[in-house]
């Protein structure tokens, strides 16, 4: 191979390798669709906090240590969520939205993305506290702590038992309405930019 | 013929072709390790001057303010992008190339997998780098970042929602990404010296000239062709089509598609495969080579095969039993050090075999002694006829590979390293009659053991223990550097090396002649009538 061929071709091939550096770099790629717009479900909530109490038989006492012997053994778990949605009167989620945490007993986080096309759309939301008190195994002693600290109370009162939205969105190309909790006027609102 | 893997053979023309445009010492190929190095220092240099424009409060506004300065900025952001996109070609390069070559197991485990890492962090940086400028391409990657790390227990409350709009990005969030993108460098400086740390002699840098010139590209293009910005990141538009960033996005299509734990276990199972390399793509245990062994009773303590080592594994010890033998015994004449082989080192690449004057050290069967049976043998097989010219040659060059015993009618005598052949062999076989030795070993830069044929010329032409005597006729003994894919250059170079051995042999030849014999005697004056 010539020195001129050399130096051509490898000149040819270090800028070709240089314009695919820079093509490759800024590929244009769609994400998502081209045309479509989007209504995302996002909200936090504490939730209906209970416990569940239940004694210890001695024979259980017995095998803890002196130190660890409490009577009773107490576990508190988040109420769950049924979350209905509907667009267009057609069911697109029903399902249960349970709290975080290994145990349930952190808050609930609601996180949900449905694609629609731009245009007019019936949206209908149904965020329910499901599983009533009486399931509670000890619901006198969990009420009992309920009104001992407070805490429960508080949280019933910021945060209702059950969010409703039926409301009608006209989404255009590209657009997302955010549907989330607003602490304040304590009910689902959508949120657009 | 010894036979080799397809993604060898390719390599092996791909590393010809390299060689033919650029030469050896250029090729960047071989230089793919260093190059990532040097791109990382670009990319340090340049993110110094970016970091200094980036503002917090405002990522996209910083950024399009810096891609605003049409004399500076424009083109410092264009080249910190394409150096990290270099680096990232140029690490997959190197990776590959040593997987390939099956160099990625035993003492070269913690390299390999510290060199993974670097690669891991070199991605996170990047993708930090991305988010960092806040738009569509940041939003995707952080969308989809937080989507993965959502499915990791860990977290008290879910990454995602800080990207739902529900209310503004925290500062919080883009202080974090910026201390990452800053942080992990240094990382990169630590994971880097591990990587290096059981060779000797790193060679950090590329040759001046290539590094430059990659360099200089990379300016070029970010000039011409410089970097612009995407629309910016909006929590409540879908991203639509968008430029982004292939080298650190590539697997934006495939995790996208399907769900997080499949994500997780694709990538995980990608990550272990990667990371048991060293595992896997060892070869059978029969069919390992031996580490190298000292033969203490003719180490003479000199130190050499220390200093050779590629890979730090002969250190010098006392001598066992020394310090307490009689001064009259033949324990107290020698030596107070002798060489120590560490086995878990050792790659078995024969060097020290090839540095030992007194052939002591050296993997069983390639020791300086057993290269003496060897070429005892090989000249054996001549019959009394001496070649004109034979080949020294590492298996791994074009003058031995595939087993070859005979190059264009010569004798080829393989060995395993062109810096694991003493010279003493050279030596011997001019002696049983060869006219020249021509020795073909890889090109340095493609070393599979780092330095052999650096050490070899050192021995043949710079005194370097263990030298080629002084006795050798130079002229009759050539070291030439080619790849396995281009065995035209040892043709060429045979060629070259036996007209001028024909030339030597005739002068010799008539240097011999009698002159006085030959002619007629002298008249003397009183002869003359």
């Amino acid at each position: 191979m010539t020195r001129s061929v050399r130096v051509v071709g490898g000149g040819m091939l270090a800028l070709c390798g240089l314009v695919a550096l820079g093509w490759l770099s800024r590929l244009p790629y769609t994400t998502q669709r081209d045309s479509g717009a989007l209504v995302r479900l996002a909200w936090r909530t504490r939730g209906e906090r209970v416990r569940e109490c239940r004694h210890r038989t001695p024979e259980e006492l017995a095998k803890l240590p002196p130190h660890m012997r409490e009577d009773d053994v107490c576990e508190g778990r988040v109420l769950p969520y049924r979350l209905v949605v509907k667009l267009d009167d057609t069911l697109e989620a029903d399902a249960m939205v349970r709290a975080s945490g290994a145990r349930e007993d952190r808050p609930i986080y609601v996180y949900h993305e449905f694609p629609l096309a731009p245009g007019t759309h019936r949206v209908s939301i149904d965020f329910e506290r499901q599983g009533a008190p009486g399931e509670v195994e000890n619901e006198e002693r969990a009420e009992h702590e309920r009104e001992e600290t407070g805490r429960a109370e508080r949280a019933r009162r910021a945060e209702p038992g059950r969010l409703q939205l039926d409301t009608t969105l006209v989404l255009s190309d590209r657009e997302i309405a955010l549907v989330t909790y607003n602490a304040d006027e304590r009910r689902l609102v959508i949120r657009e930019k | 013929m010894t036979s080799r893997s397809p993604t060898r053979r390719v390599l092996t023309h791909l590393d010809a072709w390299m060689n033919r445009l650029y030469g050896w010492r250029w090729n960047p190929l071989y230089q793919s390790g260093t190059l990532v190095v040097a791109l990382l220092a670009v990319l340090l240099v340049t993110g110094i001057y970016l970091l200094l424009f980036y503002r917090l409060g405002l990522p996209y506004a910083s950024v399009v303010r810096i891609t605003d300065q049409v004399w500076v900025g424009r083109w410092i952001r264009g080249l910190h992008r394409f150096a990290s996109d270099a680096a990232v070609v140029a690490a997959a390069i190197h990776a590959l190339r040593l997987l390939i070559q099956k160099r990625s197991w035993g003492p070269r485990t913690l390299a390999w997998v510290a060199g993974l890492i670097l690669l891991f962090l070199i991605f996170v940086c990047g993708w930090t780098g991305y988010v960092m400028v806040w738009d569509i391409q940041g939003e995707v990657l952080a969308r989809e970042g937080a989507r993965l790390l959502d499915a990791i227990p860990i977290f008290s409350e879910p990454i995602s929602r800080t990207f739902v709009g529900e209310r503004p990005i925290p500062g919080a969030f883009f202080f974090l990404n910026l201390f990452v993108h800053v942080a992990l460098p240094i990382g990169l400086g630590v994971l880097l010296w591990i990587h290096v740390s059981r060779v000797a002699r790193p060679a950090l840098l590329p040759p001046r000239g290539l590094m430059w010139g990659a360099i200089g590209l990379l300016f070029l293009i970010s000039v011409v062709w410089p970097i612009g910005m995407s629309p910016p990141a909006d929590l409540f538009r879908t991203p639509g089509r968008a430029e982004f960033d292939w080298f650190y996005a590539f697997w934006l299509p495939v995790v996208k598609a399907v769900p997080v734990w499949a994500a997780w276990a694709g990538g995980g199972a990608v990550s272990l495969a990667l990371l048991l390399t060293p595992i896997w793509s060892r070869p059978r245990a029969t069919a390992r080579p031996a580490p190298s062994f000292v033969d203490a009773q003719l180490c003479t303590g000199c130190e050499q095969c220390y200093q050779d080592c590629p890979y730090e594994a002969i250190s010098m010890i006392a001598r066992p039993g020394r310090a307490g033998a009689a001064p009259e015994s033949d324990l107290a004449a020698k030596s107070e050090f002798v060489a120590h082989v560490d086995p878990s080192l050792c790659v078995s690449c024969g060097i020290c075999a090839g540095s030992c004057a007194p052939m002591g050290v050296g993997p069983p069967g390639r020791t300086g002694r057993d290269q003496l049976s060897g070429a005892r043998a090989f000249a054996a097989e001549w019959n009394g006829k001496a070649p004109a010219v034979v080949i020294a040659g590492c298996t791994r060059s074009a003058g031995a590979a595939h087993g070859r015993p005979m190059f264009d009618g010569v004798p080829v005598l393989p060995v395993n390293c062109a810096g694991n052949l003493h010279t003493s062999v050279i030596e011997y076989l001019l002696r049983s009659g060869a006219g020249g030795v021509l020795v073909v070993s890889c090109p340095p830069r493609d070393c599979w053991n780092r330095e052999g044929p650096k050490w070899l010329e050192q021995r043949m032409h710079h005194d370097r223990e263990a030298e080629l005597q002084e006795r050798v006729d130079r002229r009759r003994v050539r070291l030439v550097h080619v790849a396995e894919g281009q065995p035209e250059l040892v043709a060429s170079a045979l060629a070259q090396f036996r007209s001028e051995i024909e030339a030597l042999e005739r002068a010799a030849a008539e240097a011999a002649i009698d002159v006085m014999h030959e002619c007629e005697p002298p008249v003397t004056a009183e002869e003359v009538p």
